[in-house]
């Protein structure tokens, strides 16, 4: 019987790079998307230390959703850009990870999109991440969940439009 | 097709989960219908807007190990703790109960053979030990009365022996 030691490192070479991609949709930092990856991954095996969820990719996706968005939070009230990131005419411009050129308009719209997450309903904010960072069909979502087809429908729908609608409020 | 059945196939459109058949009528009454078409529009740009936040194609988790090795410190730790304490309660107990009860029987039979001593004549000798006669007035030790009760406990020569044997290797 392996070790829960041994079922959390395999969990890790399962979801791993699932889970990166998810904080980096949120977070568009190379960095801040590994320091969630890592305290998700740290609190994946304290739980499998109690009970383990029955649906871990789902588990691990609304965690990591949702640690993405405390720390881009976090970062928000933090001054946000360092000496490093000013080019010789003082404008900011976003950092750049892995060679991905994260352009300023795209983190503005990052940023928006973080923040309207955030402003969703756990149950739209689970759906919406299931269905469009994941590709989860609403028949796979509604077993994870435990809720009806027609049920996650709403919630997905829901939450689109409360996301479109913080877009269009904002400056 | 009306409104209210377009709103009802809105969710499987945007979640691309809609059937041929439907998606056929579905873009046919998106054609003849300027609300319809506007709000699938503005939500459809919500959808594709947050799948198309850029993830670095090649992701490279150079941290893996040291994401494992934290996660290894976190669990391992639980383990040990567990592993000791399980240890410690299935060693200690019954070892302090074997101390208990030979220091008790080493007391017990002590003090019996000192009385004994002062009491009736003693048996003869066993051939399993070899006993020295004490001069009647040197004052009788723990060695001493224990071989002098094996003397007259015939019965008792194992455990007597071995005391004896473990005077005579510590002089």
């Amino acid at each position: 019987m392996e070790s829960v030691g041994e079922a959390a490192a395999c969990d890790f070479e399962a979801h791993g790079d699932a889970v990166y991609g998810w904080a980096f949709r949120i977070l568009g930092q190379h960095h801040d998307a590994l320091d969630v990856v890592q305290d998700v991954f740290v609190k994946w095996a304290r739980q499998c230390r109690d009970s383990v969820p029955q649906h871990p990719r789902g588990w691990l996706r609304r965690v990591t959703v949702n640690r993405a968005i405390d720390v881009r939070r976090q970062r928000a009230n933090q001054p946000r850009v360092s000496v490093q990131d000013f080019d010789g005419e003082f404008e900011p411009r976003a950092r750049s990870d892995h060679g991905a050129d994260v352009g300023a308009e795209r983190s503005d719209l990052r940023d928006a999109l973080a923040t309207a997450l955030g402003r969703l309903t756990d149950a739209q904010r689970g759906v919406v991440a299931a269905k469009v960072f994941d590709g989860q069909t609403f028949s796979a979502i509604a077993d994870e969940l435990g809720l009806g087809v027609p049920t996650v429908k709403t919630h997905f729908l829901r939450g689109i439009r409360s996301l479109r609608d913080h877009l269009r409020a904002r400056p | 097709m009306d409104c209210d059945r377009f709103e009802l196939m809105l969710a499987d459109a945007l979640g691309g989960e809609l059937a041929p058949d439907d998606r056929a009528a579905f873009d046919s009454h998106r054609e003849l219908c300027p609300r319809c078409q506007a709000e699938y529009d503005s939500l459809r740009g919500v959808t594709e807007s947050l799948r198309t936040l850029s993830v670095p194609a090649s992701v490279r988790i150079a941290y893996r190990q040291g994401v494992l090795h934290t996660m290894g410190g976190v669990v391992s730790h639980a383990e040990s703790s567990h592993t000791e304490s399980s240890l410690g309660l299935l060693w200690r107990r019954p070892v302090g109960i074997a101390a208990s009860i030979l220091l008790a029987f080493v007391s017990g039979y002590a003090l019996h053979a000192a009385l004994m001593m002062q009491g009736n004549a003693s048996p003869a000798p066993s051939p399993m030990l070899q006993v020295t006669q004490e001069p009647a007035e040197h004052t009788p030790t723990l060695k001493s009365a224990l071989v002098a009760a094996h003397a007259r406990r015939p019965h008792q020569a194992a455990l007597a022996n071995c005391f004896a044997a473990m005077f005579r290797d510590s002089g």
